[in-house]
């Protein structure tokens, strides 16, 4: 998230402070915050849900503004990888894998490449202005920047 | 003609050779798919009775005992990519319809000319419909295999080329495709379905032209396709006595919805062929619900083969219920029941078997498929 507005008095302050907390506070249940993110130096703008899951689907190859987009994967087994999936596609790592083969063996597209892990991943995706990949959000650092947040 | 097919692989081999002397980091990636699938038929009304799975490829199963050739089938692809722009793919399947014979069925090069724009040139499948391209990628589709009175023509690849142009608009995304080729299939596996297990008929569709466009937005996909081309078949041992051709074309329209755990698929086709005044009707109608890693469907399909010079009218019907579950996200296991109704003339369509007709018949088959 991005950082707290200034507050505007003691009171939101306080406010503002608890609430910036409680976004960061491990919560029982929850999974791993994920995040899409591309090098730090690219172009690309922040993208909406839908753009996010028809690039990975690749029921889109190119990004709103123009541009080809290359992805990358975490490999599996990944249960970020199927997070991932499963929050933005709403789809399960086999059905994702079905879209992709039925791409990959007629012809119509190349599956994503694939990153061993957080630090893999980013390392590939800055060192290529056309790259999206996703990562815990913990892991973000300057090579990278945020282009959408799955919560 | 064997020529036609010779100057495609010159021109690929030599563009290939262009490339790779030209390529600075050259990556090869293989892949492949695998279908293990046994079946069995029950209950067929004729002695001699059989039950066609795959037209394209002549998988039958004609006696009343469990088979794994009709259904089973290991593919290798392998992409070489040259730069950003050019890549040459191979693909080498082996099937059990055809004894295990290993055959380069695909070979092509795709060049990449824009971000929007692809061309591809070489020998591929033909995509006369929805699952045209995909019928041999098992963990693609949710049955066993296509539904037989759907699908299944007499070639199944050509030789040419195809360009297809990518865009969108607002929440849509299209990809509209043309292409241009021929086929020439000697010994055709499709025709002994109709003349006779150990007859050959060579076969020709010359000056192949397509369309197709696919549009989809988030749980839907439509695809509308139409293709023509001139057909000619013969018998070899009797070219002269039984030389036929006409010019053919195919009309298809397709919907598939994936909404939340409800799959749709449904596609009608028409196909024409006026010469030998035949006009045919194609449908294929299924609904599934998933809940985790099952999917249970019910589809419909059905054939209608009219005649309007008083040639028997081949029609036929399958409803067929299936069950597929996912191990792991490479790899499913299916289970189908297939309730086969021969709707054709008495008089008789086929030359396959002495009674001249498929019977009614149940089918039973269970498929293991994975990708690697």
């Amino acid at each position: 998230m991005n950082t707290p507005l200034p507050p505007r008095s003691p009171g939101s302050a306080i406010a503002t402070c608890i609430g910036a907390l409680l976004l960061h506070l491990p919560l029982a249940a929850q999974a791993a915050d994920i995040v899409v993110i591309a090098s730090a130096g690219s172009s690309v703008g922040q993208l909406s849900k839908a753009q996010v899951s028809d690039l990975f689907l690749r029921k889109s190859t190119s990004l709103p503004g123009g541009g080809s987009v290359a992805l990358i994967d975490q490999a599996e087994p990944s249960p970020l990888r199927d997070d991932f999936y499963s929050k933005v596609t709403g789809k399960s790592a086999a059905q994702v894998k079905s879209t992709w083969a039925k791409l990959s063996f007629t012809g119509k597209g190349t599956p994503p490449k694939e990153g061993a892990g957080n630090d893999d991943v980013k390392k590939q995706v800055s060192g290529n202005k056309n790259m999206l990949g996703y990562i815990d959000k913990s892991a973000v650092d300057g090579s990278v920047k945020v282009v959408f947040d799955a919560p | 003609m064997k020529n036609n097919k010779q100057i495609v692989s010159l021109a690929l081999a030599g563009t290939l050779s262009i490339l790779a002397c030209t390529a600075q980091a050259v990556e090869f990636r293989g892949s492949g798919f695998l279908t293990l699938a046994a079946g069995k038929m029950l209950d067929n009304e004729l002695p001699d009775g059989f039950n066609v799975v795959d037209y394209g490829q002549a998988g039958i199963y004609d006696d009343n005992d469990w088979s794994i050739g009709p259904d089973s089938k290991l593919g290798l692809q392998g992409v070489v990519t040259f730069n950003p722009q050019w890549s040459a793919t191979g693909q080498i399947v082996s099937r059990g319809a055809h004894d295990g014979a290993v055959n380069l069925e695909w070979l092509y090069a795709t060049y990449q000319a824009t971000d929007d724009l692809t061309v591809q040139f070489g020998r591929k499948r033909l995509p006369l419909f929805y699952y045209s391209e995909s019928q041999d990628v098992g963990i693609a589709l949710p049955w066993v295999r296509l539904p037989a009175p759907a699908y299944g023509w007499d070639v199944v690849n050509f030789n040419g080329a195809n360009v297809i142009h990518r865009t969108s608009f607002g929440d849509w995304s299209s990809a509209a495709e043309v292409f241009y080729g021929n086929e020439s299939r000697d010994d055709n596996p499709y025709q002994e379905i109709y003349n006779g297990r150990n007859t050959a008929w060579d076969e020709k569709w010359n000056d192949i032209y397509g369309v197709d466009w696919t549009l989809n937005r988030d749980w839907l996909e439509l695809r509308l396709s139409y293709v023509h081309s001139d057909l000619e078949y013969w018998d070899t041992t009797d070219k002269a006595g039984t030389y036929s051709s006409t010019d053919q074309s195919f009309y298809s329209i397709a919907l598939a919805i994936d909404q939340g755990n409800w799959l749709v698929r449904s596609e009608i086709s028409k196909i024409d062929r006026p010469d030998f005044a035949e006009h045919d009707w194609a449908y294929l109608l299924g609904a599934g619900y998933r809940m985790g890693k099952w999917l249970p469907m019910v589809t419909f399909s059905r054939f209608q083969g009219d005649y309007t010079d008083g040639s028997p009218d081949e029609r036929m019907d399958d409803v067929s219920l299936s069950l597929r579950y996912d191990l792991g996200s490479s790899s499913a296991i299916k289970v189908q029941y297939d309730i086969f109704d021969d709707r054709s003339d008495p008089a008789g369509i086929t030359g396959y078997n002495a009674s001249g007709l498929y019977g009614d018949s149940k089918l039973l088959s269970i498929s293991y498929d994975r990708v690697f």
